[in-house]
Parts: structure tokens; sequence; C-alpha cells
């Protein structure tokens, strides 16, 4: 078991060598040049200048040797400095990443807590009218693009009827408030932004724990504590949506480096100043240690995401703990 | 000269946080613990209520407070209000003195001596001396600071001394008309916080001390920067107690956050003002003035002899009769804007407004394209010459609208005359990297222009292929001459002169198709007064936002 634990591992770090070597040199052969401070154009290309910063920055040396040095850099967790703004790419993401992943781990939480209860209470009434209301309904939620409901909730919550701010992190003055306040004021900022990147999903989610959980139900042990008498709720979401829960957790592991991530588009229209936004930010300065640093943290969380779905099924299935002709461990 | 950025400014006022109606609790369950909420945070700032605050919006954050280093149009908004220039604009691009209060100028702008204000203090207390411009002067000198943005201007300076605490002086290779003005693009960083650090990575970028109207009192990475007004100003004492910025990248979302009463001020789009004047009650809220602005949209016709059609002028000015510029400006950019002659502002001195744009007019336009042998001899549908097709891209930086409904518009009017022009949108570095490198026929561009009318940089000949902004390659030595002494004499008649020269010549030549100066429409909350419009925007005047005030009670 710990030799196939070892060799999941090894690959997973290869394939994250090769993912930066990869984006390393297509960030660096691509043309254009690093524009810092000139957001909009440099006004002219002023050569002594780009030569300073090429100098300042290495970018004049080989590749093999900037990426070695880069590699190196990382190994002691530290992932240079932007170009744009010259200060450590660690604290740039640092700064960003409690944004993003607070605002996606809101819209998992309500992804998933209103999807499984849906799903379920669709599921055991099969055709019912819940069941049947929520089909079309999970459908156009599902095809609603979401930059337009994200314009058309902020003209309607928050221009017409001002329930929620329109976009921002903070209200003015919250840095004098207290904790608790603090913390509603930024969770009714992330309401919205929260909702827009759930909804699709919560849709797709819906309908797979319906799908799942109509499977469950189906099965043999269902079927055979029905006889026992079990009652049908306690057998719905004791027993069959346990079953049903497998699929859903693998699922919900795969979505571990959306967390990340961060949608530029919603981070955008909201303005939440998120990891997204920093990555649609440094492509357009070329600004390659921000992009090289936060694809490191992206595929880490993938392979990780995968190399936790692998160990799994190793608990799962006992065929794999077995080193070939040895006893189970 | 800063490129086709786009101005988009906002600001606001707001109270703490927008109490959700007594009425609506029943109705709405959310309300509730928002109340709830509120009055937790009423009772946890109770002691302290901000002073009225102007919330004003950026399209995008600065990276830096480091005005030397950074050139956006964001960071230069906040600049100018924590840092002084030397010398500044007022809205009528007028000169104004600012931390100099006088200046002399020898043999056409070689020596330029600054009397400085005396009793100037650092937000921090230390005095401010002629060593700080000297300073900032050697920072923007240095390749090491990374200025492109500021170099230019100072590309000529072989010396400058504080001659005492008050007084400094600058000498240059040979005469600049601009030797004071340029002064304008440059607040004053202060040497003593930036001793001993290296001069990109100094906390001072991010924590700047000036000696401006407002001092930053709060910066809160992607989310604001919050400026409050500074007491001991030299200057006149801002209106505004409190200016909040917050950077608002998305530009439907600037225009609702204007709407919901969440901004006091920013740039609409063409629609909106239709939006606001049908809705009386937003009408009632907001205001919407046209403002003239320094951006101009152009066509640049490759001239270098990289293709046969553009380096006859006869087909140049074919190209811009067959453009309905005023269409341009009516329907895309739906009146906001004014059909241009030259890459001189008609809000500029040296205007020369006897000039009428070229009209559109095809059969003209015909006209010029059989004159230089431009003709359809084997009734394809294309003009051809000597066997070569008159079919060329138009090279586009791409999400721009504007521009690509002017391509749309351009060649459906060219196919017409038997011209096929097909259309190739870049992302913006590569398009600027194809730009540079002269490789496109025909570009489509737009540049917002400095206040003075200096064009050497675009006209002179010495400017082609990435040194300069003359990207068509236009060479004449008819304009090369005035261009030159445009810029070595102070004498506001005679630059004139030269420029309408210069003018006359580009209005025959075409170049380039002028297409249209830009206005923006301004869209500003009632509460706040005072603002007028300014070529430079509404920021980028002085004292401007210092005059400023919030209805209701200021500071």
């Amino acid at each position: 078991m710990a030799a196939y634990a070892l060799r999941r591992l090894l690959t997973a770090l290869s394939t994250l060598l090769g993912i930066t070597v990869i984006t390393f040199a297509v960030l660096h052969l691509a043309p254009g040049d690093p524009a810092p401070g000139q957001a909009v154009d440099p006004l002219m290309s002023d050569p002594e200048v780009v030569q300073a910063l090429r100098d300042r920055y290495g970018l004049d040396r080989p590749l093999p040797a900037q990426y070695a040095g880069w590699v190196g850099r990382v190994l002691r967790l530290d992932f240079g400095r932007s170009l744009v703004d010259h200060r450590p790419v660690r604290a740039r993401i640092l700064e960003r990443l409690p944004r993003t992943l607070g605002l996606n781990l809101l819209a998992l939480g309500l992804i998933l807590g209103v999807a499984v209860p849906l799903g379920a209470a669709a599921a055991a009434r099969r055709d019912g009218p819940l069941d049947r209301a929520s089909a079309p309904v999970l459908y156009l939620l599902y095809s609603l693009p979401s930059f337009w409901v994200a314009l058309l909730l902020q003209g309607s919550l928050a221009v017409g009827l001002g329930l929620f701010p329109l976009a921002g992190l903070t209200s003015d003055g919250a840095a004098g408030w207290s904790l608790p306040a603090r913390a509603w004021d930024t969770l009714w900022h992330a309401a919205l932004p929260a909702f827009c990147l759930a909804y699709g999903s919560l849709a797709f989610f819906a309908r797979f724990s319906r799908a799942n959980l109509l499977e469950a139900l189906a099965a043999d042990f269902v079927r055979a504590a029905r006889a026992r008498g079990l009652r049908e709720g306690r057998l719905l979401w004791r027993h069959a949506l346990a079953a049903a829960a497998i699929p859903f957790l693998t699922l919900a592991g795969l979505m571990l480096p959306t967390l990340v991530s961060g949608s530029v588009i919603i981070e955008r229209i909201f303005a939440w100043p998120g990891l997204g936004s920093l990555l649609f930010e440094s492509l357009f300065t070329r600004d390659y240690p921000t992009i090289m640093g936060l694809t490191v943290l992206s595929s880490l969380l993938v392979l990780a995401g995968t190399l936790g779905a692998d160990l799994l099924y190793l608990v799962a299935d006992p065929r794999l703990r077995r080193p070939a002709g040895g006893e189970s461990a | 000269m800063l490129a086709s950025g786009q101005v988009k400014l906002v600001a606001q006022i707001r109270p703490a946080a927008r109490p959700a109606p007594a009425g609506r609790l029943r109705v709405w369950p959310l309300a509730r613990p928002a109340a709830a909420a509120l009055a937790l945070l009423l009772a946890a700032c109770a002691g302290a209520p901000p002073p009225p605050t102007l919330n004003a919006v950026l399209s995008a954050e600065p990276a830096s407070l480091n005005y030397v280093t950074q050139n956006d149009l964001n960071t230069r908004i906040v600049a100018k209000l924590i840092g002084d220039s030397l010398v500044d604009f007022d809205e009528e691009l007028n000169l104004v003195p600012r931390l100099a209060s006088s200046w002399e100028t020898e043999g056409d702008g070689r020596r330029v001596v600054f009397h400085l204000r005396s009793g100037v203090r650092w937000h921090d207390g230390a005095p401010f001396t002629a060593g700080d411009v000297a300073f900032t002067l050697e920072r923007v000198l240095d390749p090491a600071s990374l200025a492109a943005g500021k170099r230019p201007y100072f590309a000529t300076v072989t010396g400058y001394s504080a001659l005492d605490d008050v007084t400094f002086q600058v000498e240059r290779s040979e005469p600049y008309a601009r030797a004071v003005e340029v002064w304008e693009t440059l607040p004053i960083l202060p040497r003593h916080a930036y001793a001993g650090q290296d001069f990109l990575e100094a906390p001072a970028n991010r924590a700047p001390v000036g000696t401006g109207p407002y001092r930053l009192t709060a910066w809160e990475p992607g989310s604001h920067l919050e400026l409050t007004a500074w007491e001991d100003y030299f200057g006149p004492a801002p209106g505004v107690g409190r200016i909040r910025f917050r950077p608002l990248p998305d530009p439907a979302t600037r225009v609702e956050a204007l709407l919901a009463g969440e901004v006091d001020l920013t740039s609409l789009r063409p629609l909106d003002r239709e939006r606001i004047e049908a809705d009386p009650r937003l009408a009632g809220r907001v205001k919407v003035i046209p403002q003239d602005t320094l951006f101009v949209w152009y066509l640049a016709w490759n001239q270098d002899g990289s293709n046969p059609f553009f380096t006859d002028a006869r087909v140049r000015r074919a190209m811009t009769l067959a453009l309905d510029r005023q269409g341009f400006v009516d329907q895309v950019l739906m009146g906001a804007g004014e059909v241009a002659t030259s890459l001189i502002h008609p809000r500029m001195w040296a205007f020369d407004a006897s000039l009428t744009p070229w009209p559109f007019d095809r059969q003209a336009a015909a006209a010029l394209l059989e004159e230089a042998g431009w003709v359809d001899g084997d009734g394809d549908g294309l003009r051809e010459r000597k066997g070569q097709a008159f079919a060329f891209t138009l090279l586009m930086p791409a999400g721009n609208e504007e521009m690509i409904r002017l391509g749309a518009m351009l060649q459906e009017s060219l196919r017409t005359l038997g011209v096929d022009m097909s259309v190739r949108t870049l992302e913006y570095s590569l398009y600027r990297a194809e730009r540079d490198a002269g490789r496109f026929a025909a570009m489509a561009g737009g540049w917002l222009l400095d206040p003075d009318p200096d064009c050497f940089d675009f006209w002179h000949s010495s400017q082609i292929r990435g040194v300069g902004l003359n990207f068509a390659g236009y060479a004449d030595p008819e304009v090369d001459r005035p261009c030159e002494a445009g810029r070595r004499t102070l004498d506001r008649e005679e630059r004139a002169g030269l420029y309408r020269q210069v003018q006359a010549i580009l209005h025959r030549d075409q170049p380039n198709t002028f297409i249209a100066y830009r206005r923006t429409l301004l869209g500003i909350a009632r509460r706040l007064e005072g603002v007028r419009p300014s070529p430079l925007t509404v920021w980028g005047a002085y004292p401007g936002p210092l005059t400023w005030s919030l209805q209701g009670g200021t500071r």
C-alpha cells in the first residue's frame, strides 16, 4: 500500500514539474513584453528601461537557467517578485487567497446545502409535484449565463431594492467595527457573488444527487430494509443517502481546485478582489512571476484532488491495497 | 500621450451602510438580520461617525503609489491628490503654480529656475526642499526606476541642481517649449522616505508621504483606498473631507453603483444617458454632463513602402472620404464625440478652426482611387493596379467595441468602392508589438493626447518604427521642419503659426485618418457640487477636486 501511495505521489510531483515547465516556456516564448507600471501602454518602448527591467529580473538569461533559478527559489517557498508592483508574489497571492477561498466555500456550502436536500426530496417522490416542478427550473438555472444573472441581481436587489451592496468587499468605515459586525458585513457583500457562482452547479448537483439517490433506492439493500419494515423517511435520509454519497464526494473532491481558481467574470462584476482577477490582470501585464505562482497553486490543488481521490479508492477497493501476491495490509 | 486608456472615474457618497428601509422588514426576511447587524454596527461606531465621504471609483487599483514608476491613469488620479507637482493645469489647460510659486526660463527652455514655496511640509512633518525635487528628477532619469512614462519629457536634461532650499534649476541640451509644463506630470517624492531603500520596493510606495491636499489613511488591497484631507495643506483647503476610492473594473458595475447612490461620479456609456433621463427618480439624483477629452481615434495608413496602397496621398484621402465619420459619432458614439481633423484638439490654443473635416463622399473617393490607378479592369468587383488587387488588413486591438464597429463600417463602405478590407484583432500587447514593428498595412488606434500641441513624436520622420509614435511611417521634410521648430520656442504666437502649417499639410496628406475626439458623459450625483468638466478629466485639473463639496455639510 505504501508503495502504491509513493508511486502515485511521484507521478503527481513529476506532473507538477511538467506543468510548470510548459507554463514557464509558453509564457516566456509568447510575444509581448512585460509592461510594469504602464497598465495602459508604455508611452514608447524606451530601450534603456526595457533593459533595466530585464537586468533586474534576469529576463535576459537563457530560459533553462531562468527556470532552474525559479525552481530553486520556489523550493524555498520564494515565488519571486511581481514585475508590476515589485512586491513578493507570495504576499500578493496570500492577500487574495482568503477572499476567493471564502467566496467559493460559501458557494460550495450553498450548492451542497440546497442541492442535496432538493435532490433527495425530488427522488423520494419521483414524478411527484416537486420533482416535476424542479426539473425545468433547474435546467433553466443551469443554462442561464452567470454574467447576465449577476447584472440582473445587481439591478434588482442592489440598485432597485437596496437589499445588498452592489459590489466590493466591505462597507465604508467597516474597519472600525466589531468583529461580528465586520463578519456580517463581509457575508452581506459576498451573498450575491456567491449565489452567482453557485446556482449553475446547484442545478447540476441537485439533478446529480437525485439520479444517485434513485439508483440507491432501487438497490437490493433498500428493498431488504423496506421488507424489514423501515420507515420511508429513515430509509431515504439515512441509508440511501449514505450510499449515494460516495460518487458525490468524489465529484466534490474534484471541485477542490475550483475553490481557488476564482471566476474572473464574477469577480470583476462584483469587484471582488480575488485570485481570478489577479490572474486576469497578471496575464495582461505579462507578470510572469505572479502567473507562475498562481499556476503552481492551482496545479497543486488539482494534483492534491486527484491524489486524494486515488488514495480514497485505495481505502474503498481492497484489491488495490494488495501488492502482487502479498497479503492485504 | 498615454495610449488608449479609458479614464473611468467615478465617485460616490454613501452613509456607513445602506439601512434597509423599515417598511420592508416584514416583506424581506433578509432585511431582518441586516437590520440587526446594522444596529450592532451603529453601536460599534457611534463614537466617531466618519466625515462626509466622497466615494470615488477607479477602473483598476494602482499597483503602487510611486508616481515616478507608475504611469497609469488611476495612479495619476490618486497621486495628484497625495502629492504635488511643481506646476499644474487648470480646467482650461492654463498652466498654474503648485509647489513652485514662480519660475524663469532662459534660452527657450534651455534653462529653467523654479522658485519653490517655502514652509511646505511633508505629511510626516519633514520640511519640503529643492533637494526633494532633485531626488525625484534623479529617479526619473535613472533607467532602473523603470519610469518609461516620464523619461521622454526629461530626455534632454543635462544638469539640475538645488541652488538653495527653495530654488531649483534644470538645464537642457536644447530649447524645449514644454520645459516648464512637463513638470505637471511629476508629483514630487520625498527623498527622506526613500533613503537607503530599493526605489521599487520601498514601503513608501504603498504608504506614500506627500505634500498634497490629502493623506492616504487606509489602503485595503483590492478593496479601497481612503484619503483624508490634510489640515496643513499650503494650497486651498479641500472642500471634501474624505475620499474613498474603490476599484470597480467593470464599466456596467460603475454605472449601476452611481444609480444605486453608492457612487457620486462616473463616466457613462452613451445609452445610460437615456436611461437616466427617462427615469425621474434617477434624474433627480444624478445629473449628466458632457465632457471633452483629449482622446482621439485614428486609422494609420502604413506608407513605409511595405504595401502598394498607402504611399499615395490620394489613396489615403480616398480612405478618409470613404469613412462616414459623422455616422460613427452619431451611431456608435451616440453623439458623444466630434469629427477630428488632426491630433491637435479643438480645445488647444494651436487648433486651426479654418480646416473643415473631409466629408463622407464615396464618389470623390472613387474618383481619387481611379486617379491613383486603382481601377476594376476585370470586372470582378475589386479594384486592381498592375495585377495587384486592392485588398488589405486593418489591425486593431481586441475588446474595443467602438473600434470593432468602426472597422465594420469602413469594411462595408470600402466594399462598395471595390476595396477588400479584412480586420485582424489582437490582444493588446500583441497589437502593440505588431504596431511598433510596422507589421500592418492599416491600423486603428486611439491616443490620449497631452495638453500641448507638440506633435513631434507623431509626425517627425525620426519617430518612425518603435522610436516614437509615427506608426504610419510618415516622412515629409515640410512637416519635420515646423515640428522641430515648434518645440524649440516658447513663443506661443510663433508656435501657433508653425502648428497651423502642420495641420494644413496633414489635412492634405492624410497620413492618418483622424476619426473623432471622444466626448465622455459624466454622471454626477446631485449631492456633489462644484465639479467642472475639463479635457484633462475632472480629476486632472488643479485645484479641480479641491473645490468640490458635498451637499449637507463638508469636512
